[in-house]
């Protein structure tokens, strides 16, 4: 079953403060709202992400998400993908997904550094969603 | 127009993040904006204003406005060039021939100057 929350506690003090209103990272609540997006979603611009791409991600996400590592935040892109963040202190990961080609761009930088990292990701392969919770774990370590 | 000139940025409602900040995406251009990302000039126009004029005459979608200094896309090495076709108030910071990387850390840049500085105007309910 797919996570609905980085901890049971935020969760219950979201419900209780929020009657009925999913988790802002409820994953699977996020994705279903971007089956709701038409194209042209973006002032006429915008394409609209695939239904059959966001049952894979919601899938893929459930399977092989570390449940010890933060939750991201979802965006919609203007090319019909899937973009999570995490933001903590100066560490920003952004990972842009391609839903067709069931990849994503993996982008790391410390706003305080010129340090970053870029990695192009198979999405359907479960080292690389090993390889990305390590990551998070180490540079977004506490709760966003 | 000057270093302390406030740029005024529409946000879309795709942009927001659930805390009410608008996220980074709202300070990249989009594919349509090939490398410029238009604002409003704060020297010539409200932010209120440009939120008035950007829904009610562009008829294009904001939540409210936000604001950058033309000092911050300097310290972003970002030109900032108006460019009053459109109409008088428009300017362009310009992030033309930047690779990935660099315009999403020039644009959380600015998204943090904006977000510090707090809404300039809005956000406004949506229906």
């Amino acid at each position: 079953m797919l996570r609905t929350c980085h901890s049971q506690a935020g969760a219950s003090q979201w419900e209780a403060e929020n009657p009925g209103v999913p988790h802002p990272l409820d994953v699977a609540a996020r994705l279903d709202e971007l089956r709701a997006m038409q194209d042209g979603w973006l002032d006429g611009d915008g394409i609209a992400p695939p239904h059959d791409g966001l049952d894979w991600l919601a899938g893929t996400f459930s399977r092989c998400y570390s449940g010890t590592v933060p939750l991201p935040r979802i965006y919609p892109t203007e090319e019909g993908g899937v973009r999570m963040e995490w933001d903590h202190n100066a560490n920003v990961i952004i990972l842009e997904i391609d839903l067709s080609a069931r990849a994503g761009d993996w982008l790391w930088f410390d706003r305080n550094s010129d340090s970053y990292q870029e990695r192009r990701l198979d999405l359907d392969d479960i080292a690389n969603w090993q390889w990305m919770a390590s990551e998070i774990g180490d540079k977004i370590s506490e709760r966003q | 127009m000057n270093e302390t000139t406030l740029l005024h940025r529409q946000i879309h409602p795709s942009w927001l993040r659930y805390d009410g900040d608008p996220n980074t995406q709202a300070f990249k251009p989009t594919r349509k904006d090939n490398g410029l990302l238009s604002c409003y000039d704060g020297d010539l126009i409200t932010a209120g204003d440009s939120w008035k004029h950007y829904t009610g005459q562009l008829m294009l979608s904001s939540v409210g406005a936000v604001s950058v200094t033309v000092s911050e896309c300097f310290e972003q090495e970002l030109p900032v060039i108006p460019d009053p076709s459109p109409f008088p108030e428009h300017v362009l910071i310009d992030f033309r021939g930047l690779t990935r990387r660099e315009i999403e850390q020039k644009a959380d840049a600015l998204k943090k100057a904006a977000t510090a500085r707090g809404w300039t105007f809005g956000p406004v309910a949506q229906p």
